[in-house]
């Protein structure tokens, strides 16, 4: 039990600065929404559709796409 | 290519953060934009996805249950992606209901730049009926000039005054010019851009389109470069980028890496299958 918490609590800076990151690396206006798992429980909250974009040919190791 | 192309459009951006939840991710499960839980979501819906080989993945306007509801090219250009988007708001409406602070918005200008980010032109001039202020002139301005009436634009922004809209109604005036195709005319008007307007990094795209069709190609290649850099958040960059590449470019198909000589500004890692049309116009 100790050693989830202990996981979750080193995990929880790491997700967190990922999207922090992921937002200031957004040059193109649009409010992208992230992890999944955040853009998955707003648009039910919200009730709106997910818009999604996968990208095949790879992204930059700073997010670029 | 959506990034610099109809993703840097302000008329699908605004409606896109209005009424949709934008997620991207790379399909890869690798990289900064991995994401698995996204990956298995999406190819539960399109298992073609899920495969070693896959065809560029559309853009997937999907409910939160996981159905697809409709897509679109990934080499969509900014009218045919406005298309798609109005067709998606119709066919699901359940899903585009205002916002309780939007239903609650009294201001008519406020309004007014609601049905604007929602493409509702009517429906915005309908709002600014009795408005009277400079915010109101510059709103009926603005749809004159997203309706391509210029004079009737003019008319509107010789009666704003207001500081604060100075460059607004500065960049709005140099559509004009870029519609007439009056290049040289367009290069003076956004010349010492304010750096610090919410409008700089898309006069400077402009100012380097007015030098690339004046042939000045190093000077427009220069401009852009400055504004990419100087600028590292902005919706207008991706676009500056695209110019900037295919300007560089020496025919066929745009390819660029991430890397090693054929790098984009932005690190773009291609600009596959359509150019920029702000720069074969005729």
């Amino acid at each position: 039990m100790m050693k989830i918490a202990l996981s979750l609590l080193l995990l929880a800076p790491l997700a967190f600065a990922q999207e922090q990151a992921s937002e200031c690396l957004d040059k193109t206006g649009v409010k992208w929404v992230t992890p999944f798992e955040k853009a998955l429980e707003q648009a039910k909250q919200e009730k709106r559709l997910l818009m999604i974009k996968p990208v095949a040919f790879g992204t930059s190791s700073d997010g670029g796409w | 290519m959506l990034r610099a192309g109809p993703l840097s459009d302000a008329r699908v951006m605004r409606l896109v953060n209005r009424r949709f939840v934008p997620f991207f991710f790379d399909l890869s499960n690798r990289g900064f934009a991995g994401d698995p839980k996204a990956r298995a979501f999406v190819v539960k819906a399109v298992p073609v996805l899920g495969g070693r080989s896959v065809p560029t993945p559309q853009v997937l306007f999907m409910t939160p249950d996981g159905k697809v509801v409709a897509e679109e090219s990934n080499y969509a250009g900014a009218e045919q992606f406005i298309k798609r988007l109005k067709q998606v708001m119709r066919d699901n409406a359940d899903y585009m209901k205002p916002t309780e602070a939007e239903t609650a918005l009294m201001v008519l200008e406020d309004r007014a730049q609601l049905a604007i980010d929602l493409l509702d032109y009517a429906r915005a001039r309908k709002e600014l009926v009795k408005a009277d202020s400079p915010r109101a002139s510059y709103l009926r301005g603005h749809l004159d000039r997203l309706d391509g009436k210029f004079d009737a634009m003019k008319k509107q922004f010789a009666r704003v005054t207001a500081a604060e809209l100075r460059d607004d109604v500065r960049m709005e005036s140099a559509y004009a010019l870029w519609s007439a195709g009056n290049y040289e005319a367009l290069k003076n008007a956004l010349a010492k851009f304010p750096t610090k307007s919410n409008r700089y990094s898309e006069a400077r795209y402009y100012e380097g389109l007015a030098l690339f069709h004046l042939g000045q190609k190093k000077e427009a290649q220069q401009t852009w470069a400055a504004t990419i850099k100087g600028c590292p958040q902005d919706a207008w960059i991706y676009r500056a980028d695209w110019a900037y590449c295919q300007s560089k470019s020496t025919g066929g198909t745009m390819r660029f890496s991430s890397s090693g000589s054929r790098t984009s500004l932005l690190n773009r890692i291609g600009y596959m299958g359509r150019k920029n049309p702000d720069l074969t116009r005729k």
